[in-house]
């Protein structure tokens, strides 16, 4: 009987794929190479004075801090659940950095504050991941209700110090402008590599992908989808807290509004990357290096073009709106949840 | 007799991608015919009627109908112009009346000046459903007190009037009970005798058999036969419309051949005393090597002690236990060996946007995983083993499964606990819109792993497969257990309805 | 062949030295590009800053461009510094005090200089005094009511309200309240309040009718930059007049809405859209007092940054950064709005501003070499209310 029934393995024909076809399929993959390339070129071309060398460094300073937490958002974001919080997070935890390094004093200084803050990132990371699951909201709800904790303790943080801006004593970055860019490049890097490792080849990544691509299936399959809720929560408050000491390096400084609006940069830097916002199996840890650069260099291509200061956000919402509208389908419901 | 012809098709193709749906087609519908259409599942069946009911373009090609050139804009048009299509998925809007479902779309018909005259609405819906015989439901009621059964019948109500010349129905009966099924084939005939044309599209080969005046025989999107009414009497019908279907002999085995009914002593999996929702006190000793089967109309509860068995399902009291621990969750379920194909395939069995390949070996990911990290070649290995073993229609295991037919999808979904190699496995209607080749094969499959030891609950609502593999068969009626019959050649469907019904 | 090559040489040496020689022949100032960071992006103040400046471009030689820089994120702010950078400026006036050690550090780096208006700088100037006003990056800012030791505006406020007092002896104000926004945003506004009840105190040891002062109360007197609440008016019952130390706009739209608007005098400081409808006598004459800063005060970072970009300097320059004080237009009376209505704070019209181009030019270093910081510093002490009517 096995003989008969092997008789007629039907093999499809392949034929080949005409470059329409590959455009439409990788759609997602091509607009965000694409823009990146673009606003790259723009840059080198409108930056060939001697501030090359400046705006490129500026550029790196703000994109490798919205690369770091993309690189732990990217987890969140798989799954289809997004975290409004992040931005009043990164506020606190520099500004807590700064309080409990002047503290302390010194580079243990430091390092006791950076640990305060991890930890606090990684208790705020299961708030998301399980009391969403607990109290059978979701998770956007949590991350609303962290959102306005952050903001009240933020504020508080600041009226207690008195002041509007507080700074922390220790230097944490070096003195020259290209030392710290390598340096900033050298975090990204490392972190990018391990989170493309989690990403491709552990249980987080396929675990939270296959959340997002059908979270009953996913449970149906052995995938404890409360644990790895959490989990990749955990991972995004871990890069937050890192996220939040790359931007103190910048600054060295932090006031009432510091981190905000970083939440919805992430989201653009990761849409801009080629993320599709309701997760699943095209979600691509590459969006949390192509996004942040793309959305960086193009502030930058567009001031330099001469666009008025304050035209590029709107400018920046017409391309983000027109980079929607091309990658995402209304059949995927592109709404996070 | 020579009859009025309506549609004809003319070298009609349709590319997915590189897969080619349709190759080339000619096809004609006649007035006064009831057409089945039959193919294995990918075989092109749906492919040409959904464009034909403008559910979708061709890539090349062209449709007459009555005479004209026929290039339907959406479903809608092809409706108002007379080509109704009653489709395999649920199609009704939530949340509305029956009578919104019906008229939905032409609420312009019972409006004065903007305002819909409601009760005019459910009036007409009323006679329209009393006119097809479907008086047990009430047009002002909410669709959501229907069951899926009664939608589908809402469904034919909605989409099948008096200017229906055309009307398509794409594997619709497997939703439909045994009351809803004669409706729609009084339906069907009614439409014939007015001179309408049928296109009816089925898995259930008696069914066409019963019910078709000629047939057309489809595989891998080429027409390979049409067989008229005479054709279809001769007394070995049967056996070439399968060769047809499948382009080889099906040979004699297809069910199980053994009668042997014994099992290994030890104990798989224990349901003990269940109470939970509408079933009380269920219990049930699962061995290795058994094949339990359940069978029963469909909202008799067999599929409830499937999900329970799983873990699926709080308990109110009992307990399922197996190797001598407690499963509370699916989790648990899964680790310690048990596996489930949900009836539910799209939506709880597989991730339709994603890799055949990932679908595969998700339940496998733990023992592939070595200090957390899983290798992309353990993964490949054990999917294209699978997609080989099973001789999954695609690519490679990178595409979709979305893009795959009903019955590779059932193969994914079945594959997924034989790559995990999961000792206990719960099937919940496998065969669910599987053609017989598919089918065929996956009874071997069930059959080689009773004798590999593994231990099988069989749910059904088809009582030939039941009959055919089972060593034990629980009949359920109103969630309780009516009967319980044990593998026998002797065993016919007639002696198991009366417990069912 | 040798030959010819070497007169080709010599042919591209000499055009190239004629060219610098032709640029350097240019007897105007120096074409320059200065970003300026204000602190909003809309309303008058920004509107005739914009039109003054744009009125100097041509004479100065220079071009403007424009950002919004925040009161809280000192990230945000070096992003925006960062970009006005990459849009090749010059020199960048910056109007908050928000990162500035960090922004410094970035315009050293790029070789931009920076300069302050409308901001006191104060935070830098108490707490990072070495980092902000020694850098030789930062030149130096101007703000009005005072900075640091000048502090006077509390006694404007009194003295505004005697002369609304003597203007109205049949109805005169005896009990106000106080608001202002919060210490760590504005750390003088308390001084300020202090200021005035000091006057009060005293007059009221001589006075017939004594004016009453409701105390100082941080719950409801302190305003986080968003209109007051309505229970200020219940629980400041008697009051004739708020003595409103911050902007007047989130005082008045709830004396509106708690229909006080016509008993309760408003005394403000800072100019809103359509204040002098309801100023004076005017409207429901709720306005009778406010402090608007001259958007011509702006001439001193700009003369300070343009000096450096020239490469030229006053001889009496001094070493390290200052902070300046520069007059306010005082607005008490029917005549001073209908003044302050024909400045270019309100018609935006630079032939109404109180320095021309060439005043401008004339302050500077490369255009008057006689010009001097002292000078400079002289013309800050020019935009009064009076100086309007000239």
């Amino acid at each position: 009987m096995p003989e008969k029934l092997k008789t007629n393995t039907p093999v499809e024909e392949t034929e080949k794929v005409t470059p329409l076809q590959f455009l439409k399929k990788h759609v997602y993959d091509i607009t965000s190479y694409m823009g990146l390339v673009l606003v790259a070129v723009l840059f080198v071309i409108f930056n060939s004075g001697p501030r090359f060398m400046f705006n490129l460094s500026s550029v790196i300073q703000t994109a490798s801090v919205y690369a770091v937490i993309a690189l732990g958002a990217v987890f969140v974001y798989s799954m289809g659940f997004m975290d409004v919080s992040i931005g009043q997070q990164v506020g606190v935890y520099v500004i807590l950095m700064i309080l409990i390094g002047n503290k302390v004093g010194g580079v243990p200084g430091v390092i006791v504050g950076f640990l305060a803050v991890l930890a606090l990132a990684l208790i705020c990371g299961a708030i998301n991941g399980a009391v969403a699951v607990w109290l059978g909201l979701p998770s956007i709800v949590t991350s609303l209700f962290l959102m306005f904790f952050f903001t009240g303790a933020q504020v508080l943080l600041m009226e207690g110090t008195g002041k509007n801006s507080i700074e922390l004593e220790q230097a944490v970055r070096p003195e020259g402008r290209n030392e710290y860019s390598l340096m900033l490049i050298a975090i990204v890097i490392v972190l990018a590599l391990i989170a493309a490792y989690f990403f491709k080849y552990t249980k987080l990544g396929k675990y939270t992908r296959a959340i997002g691509a059908n979270e009953t299936t996913a449970a149906q399959s052995g995938v404890n989808t409360i644990k790895w809720r959490v989990i990749a929560y955990m991972a995004l408050g871990v890069c937050v807290a890192l996220g939040s000491f790359v931007l103190l390096t910048r600054t060295g400084t932090a006031g009432k509004g510091s981190g905000s609006g970083y939440a919805m940069d992430v989201m653009i830097c990761l849409i801009l990357g080629g993320m599709p916002l309701s997760g699943g199996m095209k979600s691509k840890i590459s969006a949390a290096l192509v996004g942040p650069f793309t959305y960086v260099l193009l502030s930058n291509d567009l001031t330099t073009m001469g666009v008025d200061l304050n035209w590029i956000n709107f400018v920046k919402a017409l391309i983000f709106i027109a980079i929607v509208l091309l990658t995402c389908r209304k059949k995927d419901g592109v709404l996070p949840r | 007799m020579s009859k009025e012809q309506i549609i004809e098709i003319r070298h009609m193709c349709k590319n997915f991608g590189p897969t080619r749906a349709l190759r080339d087609v000619d096809v004609s519908f006649y007035r006064g015919e009831i057409r089945g259409l039959v193919g294995e599942n990918g075989s092109g069946k749906s492919t040409i009627t959904s464009i034909l009911a403008g559910m979708q373009k061709a890539t090349s090609g062209e449709m007459f109908y009555k005479g004209q050139p026929w290039a339907p804009k959406t479903m809608v048009d092809a409706q108002r112009h007379g080509i109704s299509m009653v489709l395999q998925e649920a199609n009704t809007i939530p949340n509305c009346t029956v009578a919104e479902n019906i008229f939905a779309g032409r609420f312009d018909e019972f409006s004065k000046l903007g305002i819909v005259n409601m009760k005019k609405v459910n009036e007409a819906a009323q006679q329209l459903l009393d006119s097809f015989g479907i008086s047990h439901i009430k047009a002002a009621d909410s669709i959501n007190d229907y069951g899926f059964e009664d939608r589908k019948l809402v469904e034919i109500v909605r989409c099948v009037n008096d200017d229906t010349e055309v009307f398509v129905v794409d594997e619709t009966t497997t939703a439909l009970s045994l009351e809803g099924r004669q409706l729609l084939y009084k339906l069907i005939h009614k439409l014939k005798d007015n001179d309408k044309s049928v296109i009816f599209i089925s898995h259930d080969m008696d069914e066409i058999l019963e019910q078709c005046t000629d047939l057309t025989v489809l595989r891998d999107g080429e027409i390979k036969g049409n067989l008229t009414r005479e054709e279809m009497d001769a007394p070995d019908a049967v056996k070439r419309i399968r060769y047809l279907m499948v382009g080889r002999e099906i040979g004699e085995a297809y069910y199980r051949e053994d009668y042997d009914s014994s099992h290994r002593p030890e104990v798989a999996l224990e349901l003990k005393n269940l109470t939970f929702g509408p079933i009380k006190d269920f219990s049930l000793t699962l061995h290795k090597g058994e094949i339990v089967g359940f069978g029963g109309l469909s909202g008799c509860g067999m599929h409830e002690i499937g999900r329970a068995a799983f873990g699926l399902e709080k308990l109110a009291s009992g307990s399922v236990v197996r190797e001598g621990k407690e499963i509370k969750t699916c989790l648990e379920a899964i680790n310690s060996g048990i596996g489930y194909i949900s009836k539910n395939r799209d939506t709880e069995a597989l991730i339709l946007a994603g890799p055949i390949a990932d679908n595969i070996v998700l339940p496998s990911i733990p023992a592939l995983s070595h200090a957390s990290f899983i290798s992309p070649k353990a993964e490949k290995k054990l999917s294209d083993g699978e997609i080989e073993g099973f001789r999954i229609k695609c690519n490679n295991g990178r595409q979709w499964v979305n893009t795959l037919s009903g019955g590779n999808k059932q193969k994914v979904s079945f594959s997924k606990w034989t790559a995990k190699d999961s000792d206990v496995i719960i099937m919940d209607c496998p065969t669910r819109g599987v053609d017989i080749g598919v089918k065929q094969f996956m009874y071997k499959v069930i059959a080689d792993m009773k004798k590999e030891g593994k231990a099988i609950i069989l749910i059904s609502e088809e009582l030939a497969e039941l009959i055919g593999m089972v060593d034990k068969l629980i009949i359920m009626k109103d969630f309780e257990v009516t009967k319980e019959f044990t593998r026998s050649p002797d065993l016919k469907e007639t002696d198991i309805i009366e417990y069912m019904i | 062949m040798k030959n010819v090559k070497r007169i080709f040489a010599i042919v591209l040496a000499l055009s190239l030295v004629l060219a610098l020689a032709a640029c350097g022949g240019n007897n105007g100032p120096k074409k320059a590009k200065i970003g300026v960071g204000l602190y909003s992006d809309a309303g008058p103040a920004p509107d005739s800053t914009k039109a003054y400046l744009a009125s100097l471009t041509e004479k100065l030689n220079v071009e403007f461009v424009y950002t919004t820089l925040t009161q809280t994120d000192e990230a945000a702010n070096i992003s925006k510094v960062q970009e006005l950078i990459a849009a090749n400026c010059d020199g960048i006036i910056i109007t908050m005090d928000m990162g500035m050690e960090a922004i410094l550090k970035e315009c050293q780096e790029a070789g931009v200089y920076c300069a302050g208006y409308l901001c006191d700088f104060d935070t830098s100037y108490n707490n990072n005094y070495d980092n902000v006003f020694k850098n030789p990056y930062f030149l130096g800012t101007v703000a009005d009511g005072g900075c640091g030791n000048e502090l006077k505006r509390g006694y404007d406020f009194w003295d505004s309200l005697m002369e609304y007092n003597e203007a109205h002896p049949d109805d005169p104000v005896t009990h106000v309240s106080f608001t202002t926004f919060p210490a760590w945003a504005f750390p003088y506004q308390q001084e300020y309040v202090n200021q005035f009840i000091e006057k009060c105190d005293e007059y009221n040891k001589t006075a017939a009718t004594p004016i009453v002062y409701d105390p100082f109360d941080e719950s409801t007197d302190v305003l986080m930059f968003s209109p007051v609440d309505s229970t200020y008016f219940s629980k400041h019952a008697d009051i004739d007049a708020v003595m409103c130390i911050c902007a007047g706009e989130f005082v008045y739209g709830t004396m509106v809405s708690a229909g006080v608007d016509k008993t309760i005098k408003l005394f403000a400081a800072g100019y809103t859209e359509g204040d002098n409808a309801n100023f004076g006598s005017r409207g429901n004459g709720t306005y009778q007092l406010e402090l608007v800063c001259a958007p011509e005060s702006i001439t001193y970072p700009l003369v300070l940054l343009l000096n450096k970009i020239n490469g030229v300097e006053f001889k009496d320059m001094p070493a390290e950064a200052e902070r300046r004080s520069c007059t306010s237009f005082i607005i008490n009376s029917d005549a001073d709005m209908e003044l302050f209505e024909k400045s270019i704070y309100l018609t935006n019209d630079p032939a109404n501003a109180l320095l021309t181009p060439d005043d401008v030019y004339n302050l500077t270093a490369f255009g008057n070499e006689n010009a001097t910081y002292a000078g400079l510093v002289e013309i800050l002490n020019h935009m009064n209310i009076e100086d309007l009517a000239k």
